[in-house]
């Protein structure tokens, strides 16, 4: 098997339904450009009408499972824990890959011929905000490690070797103790342990920007990431 | 000095005064450095072929034909400018040498003189002369000559020494384009110019804005240069080429443009779209301006888009000045066209950024991606009305805050950092650099750092024991929101990592502490002092024990104190349970050095006899705290003593002096108690509403002063009936004057309890007790 791709759903309700079109249509463009792909699907903690909107999940080709962790970090990484694949992928079941996300991050991850972490080139954030947003290259020599201690360069919907996220994997949300963010976290524990961060050339990732999400929390009260070797100045 | 130059050179020799007159001319103008030889033959190619000598032909024909002397003074100009000139008939240049020069005369158009005395606010010093005076006497900080060259000169990092020189110079490449075009179109040709462009050709290394102008201004009157990205060769030559139009013999692309393109209204670069610009900004199309003009002189600079595509947003320094911000608005729409040149670290990054994003949009792949991804879900909209581009970092402010913190620090970690809100004079500041000796003598191999975060004052660097460093942060930290300074803060000490940090009255710290002290706690112990709480005018307690003790008590190791009542009182109100109260730990402040000898009251005892009068000392902030009113009352009811006091209003409004009596002294602070008359005086009066464990009664006890004081906050701790003369009436005059006139009754009681009080703060309040008890506190990380 050669790409897991996660998708993980929580409460998003009848958003989840173009999220689970366009996760299909890029395993299918993979599928038909020789790619084999297993879709998993991680119902985390769902509402009831977000589990009728997978309710055929697995008449499509998807391994389902419920969890009860109501919390994105441990969804996903029980994902990685069901994945075969030789590469993992995520998908939140509000967001949406462009068609060819599958295809052009696992050409891009198998010809650098080292274990990176993908991302797409560019996002588009929709719904309550609207820009594009651009991802860099930690490779580039104007890449500001230090940045990382105030802010995060890369969101969630990864593509990378399945061993990466299997030997790190995302902290859980600690809201209430101060922490949180454990996609940054997660950016900054494999940056700091020698895996570069770089965007795939001609992909998109649309990320629907909307109120009361757990991330949306985190931005708005006094979380920070977990401290990484990366947050002292004597490295 | 040049005339009498010229006399002493051409005198001895000349046979007529017709003459020596000419040679006098000659001289005055070949000295002047305003004639220009080689100009003017070729400029003027019949003299040049005639081989005449051109100064010569200058003052016999050339200036009454309207030839100018040189690329810098303008002759025709000169004369229509100074009718006195025009109707003297005479050699134009004749006369600025000789008097319009010192008169401040303009020599050429090259110099907006109306312009100029609106945009330079002159003072009185700068004395009375013509702008022209004024702007030629600046030299090497010389001002814009025009306003259209405000931001070359605005960016100038390389001022030349002789900046004169380098105005002639530039006049002198800027004039063939003037005399051709006028200045309307020369100004144009400045608001296309970038002196970060890379221009193959102009012939300098120099990074001087202006110096690249001249440069460009000389080579591009014959070649084929382009001045910056607002002016594309490329693009030009296809359009004109489309239109039909045809280039005049030798004549370049950018002159056919200020020729002829500017009226037909061609915009001559593809980063300029004009339909978008008129659609955006209506006003442009309603001022009937030419949306191309409007941008290039006005737009740019005050942050117009040019065009649709999505614009990479840039965070800017949030403490800039509106003409800085105008020349950055300039520089990113520079760097979005890709110049590679050097704008500036906030720019770096745009060129390529701008070139990818544009790549993207303009990609088959994204076309494709996003028409599917619309037909998935219609709530992503149309991306073409996305104007922003986020590209980390550059678009967050709080990394240019970030680097501009991380630059004030030479070192990357320091073992303990004391915060203090600012260094200035009062008892707290004090005692913020007596911890940083303290944990210095403790823990000799540790590094100390004492942080500024609220404010710069630092009016005691003395007070700062070797070897521990100071930086004032506040500058970063002021320009930022509070939230942001906050998190800012709490990276710094993630990043310096030390094992303690200790808050002394920082706010900001008090604020971290409160929003992040469970993440700063579990990597690096925090303490906080609480000295006193402060009072309303109404007499209600406010201030950080209230505001900070209960958010914060549980991720602190300790609450220190500088009195016991301090912590009793933490303890009283908030019913703490003893493990919480365990962790409030009084420290007694050290004394800045202890006094040997007898007692400043055996001393003064001694020279009783010699005074006329009694003499009670005062010394304090003149704040509502310090009841100033009240000494001045007792002094109303004691004539016959006088009160002699030192200070000066801080915090609140000053008092009213004139209620003093004459038997009250007042002087304004002291800053040695070495100044104070200790040992020439009977008794100290100590005056207070609230305290904590004030440091001149700390000093006084060390030198054995005799003292009433207001028994409030931690004074009696130092101060009862053993060792002094407390007062609980604090607001009672007659409680003040009946305990003074007992400690004045009673000198040898006075002595004893002098001496007490002596010892009591010696054992208390040394520095070696002071270091220890810190040394335990931070060594065992537990309370009292």
């Amino acid at each position: 098997m050669e790409v897991s791709a996660i998708m993980t759903a929580h409460r998003e309700g009848v958003l989840s339904g173009p999220s689970i079109s366009s996760f299909r249509e890029a395993i299918d463009h993979a599928r038909d450009q020789g790619i084999t792909v297993e879709p998993i699907v991680v119902l985390d903690r769902p509402d009831a009408l977000t589990r009728t909107m997978f309710a055929d999940a697995d008449r499509w080709g998807a391994k389902v499972v419920l969890t009860d962790f109501g919390d994105p970090a441990l969804a996903r990484n029980h994902g990685i824990s069901l994945a075969s694949g030789r590469y993992a992928t995520f998908l939140d079941a509000d967001d949406l890959w462009s068609f060819n996300w599958l295809v052009a991050a696992h050409r891009f991850c198998t010809e650098m011929g080292r274990p990176v972490i993908a991302h797409s080139q560019l996002s588009i954030i929709f719904g309550r905000e609207r820009l594009f947003w651009l991802h860099v290259d930690s490779d580039h020599p104007d890449f500001d490690l230090d940045y990382l201690q105030i802010g995060n360069y890369w969101e969630a919907l990864s593509f990378a070797p399945r061993e990466i996220y299997a030997d790190f994997p995302f902290r859980k949300n600690e809201l209430a103790s101060g922490y949180g963010h454990e996609d940054w976290h997660w950016n900054c524990t494999t940056l700091s342990k020698g895996f570069p961060h770089k965007p795939v050339p001609d992909t998109v990732h649309m990320i629907r920007r909307r109120h009361g999400t757990q991330s949306s929390r985190a931005n708005n009260s006094d979380v920070v990431p977990w401290p990484t070797e990366l947050v002292r100045f004597s490295r | 000095m040049i005339l009498s130059r010229i006399k002493m050179l051409v005198g001895p020799f000349l046979p007529g005064a017709a003459s020596r007159q000419r040679t006098v001319d000659y001289t005055l103008l070949d000295l002047s450095g305003l004639f220009d030889r080689e100009w003017y033959l070729a400029t003027n190619t019949d003299i040049a072929a005639s081989g005449a000598d051109p100064i010569a032909h200058y003052l016999e024909h050339g200036w009454k034909e309207g030839r100018n002397p040189s690329a810098f003074f303008d002759g025709a100009w000169y004369v229509v400018h100074n009718p006195d000139v025009a109707q003297a008939d005479i050699n134009p240049l004749l006369h600025y040498v000789r008097s319009g020069q010192s008169e401040g005369r303009a020599p050429n158009a090259f110099f907006d003189s109306d312009w100029y005395r609106r945009f330079i606010v002159r003072t009185e010093e700068d004395g009375e002369c013509t702008p022209f005076a004024f702007f030629w006497s600046r030299d090497a900080a010389m001002h814009p000559p025009l306003p259209e060259l405000q931001p070359l000169y605005a960016c100038r990092t390389n001022v030349p020494k002789d900046a004169r020189d380098q105005y002639m110079r530039l006049v002198a490449a800027a004039q063939p384009w003037w005399a051709r075009f006028g200045r309307d179109k020369f100004a144009i040709i400045v608001a296309l110019f970038s002196p970060y462009e890379d221009h193959p050709g102009i012939g300098t290394e120099s990074a001087d804005t202006i110096e690249r102008l001249i440069a460009f201004l000389t080579a591009a009157w014959k070649m084929e240069i382009a001045p910056g990205p607002l002016f594309s060769v490329e693009h030009y030559r296809r359009i004109i080429q489309n239109r039909g139009l045809v280039l005049q013999d030798g004549e370049t692309l950018l002159q056919h443009f200020l020729r002829e393109g500017i009226d037909k209204r061609i915009v001559p670069t593809p980063y300029f779209d004009e339909n978008y610009y008129y659609a955006q900004y209506p006003s442009v199309v309603a001022a009937y301006t030419w949306a191309f003009e409007h941008f290039i002189s006005r737009g740019v600079f005050e942050g117009a888009r040019a065009s649709s595509l999505p614009q990479l947003i840039v965070a800017q320094p949030p403490s800039m000045r509106d003409g800085e911000a105008r020349l950055n608005n300039w520089k990113y729409f520079l760097s979005s066209c890709g110049n590679g040149g050097d704008l500036g670290e906030l720019y770096r990054g745009v060129p390529h950024y701008s070139q990818v994003i544009e790549d993207i949009l303009h990609s088959t792949v994204f076309a494709k991606t996003i028409s599917r991804a619309l037909m998935i879900e219609p709530a992503i909209g149309d991306v073409s009305d996305i104007s922003d581009v986020h590209v980390a970092p550059l678009h967050d402010g709080r990394n240019l805050a970030r680097r501009a913190l991380r630059e004030l620090f030479e070192r990357d970690h320091y073992d303990m950092i004391v915060c203090v809100p600012w260094i200035r004079t009062g008892g707290a500041d004090l005692v913020a650099c007596q911890i940083c000796e303290a944990v210095s003598l403790a823990f000799p191999n540790k590094s100390v750092l004492l942080l500024r975060t609220d404010q710069p004052n630092f009016d005691r660097p003395e007070w700062v024991s070797a070897g521990v460093d100071v930086v004032d942060a506040s500058s970063v930290f002021r320009d930022l929101p509070p939230l942001q300074a906050q998190t800012l803060l709490y990276s710094l000490f993630m990043g310096l990592a030390p094992s303690w940090i200790i808050n002394i009255n920082s706010r900001l710290c008090w604020d971290v502490m409160a929003r992040f002290g469970t993440q700063l706690s579990e990597s690096i112990d925090l303490y906080s002092y609480l000295f006193c709480w402060d009072q309303t005018a109404s007499g209600y307690r406010a201030g950080y024990p209230s505001e900070f003790f209960p958010g914060t008590a549980s991720h602190l190791r300790a609450v220190f104190t500088d009195t016991i009542h301090m912590k009793n009182e933490l303890a009283k109100i908030y019913n703490l349970p003893a493990s919480l109260s365990e962790r409030i730990v009084p420290l007694f402040s050290p004394s800045r050095g202890d006094i040997g000898g007898q007692t400043a009251t055996e001393e003064s005892i001694k020279t009783e006899s010699k005074r006329l009068r009694r003499r009670v000392l005062w010394a304090g902030r003149l704040d509502r705290q310090k009841r100033f009113d009240l000494v001045q009352e007792i002094a109303h009811k004691m004539p016959e003593v006088d009160f002699l006091c030192w200070g000066a209003p801080l915090l609140n409004s000053p008092p009213d002096y004139s209620r003093s009596p004459a038997n009250l002294i007042l002087h304004e602070g002291f800053s040695s108690y070495d100044e104070l008359p200790l040992y020439d005086a009977d008794l100290w009066l100590f005056t207070s509403d609230w305290e904590g464990m004030p440091t001149i009664i700390i000093e006084l006890a060390l030198r054995g002063v005799s003292i009433v004081a207001s028994a409030v906050g931690g004074v009696p701790e130092l101060i009862d009936e053993q060792t002094g003369w407390p007062v609980d009436g604090v607001r009672s005059v007659d409680d003040y004057v009946g305990a003074i006139h007992a400690a004045l009754e009673a000198p040898h009681e006075r002595i004893v309890r002098a001496q007490r009080l002596r010892e009591r703060a010696r054992s208390r309040h040394s520095m070696q007790a002071y270091a220890k008890q810190v040394s335990d506190v931070l060594n065992e990380k537990v309370g009292a």
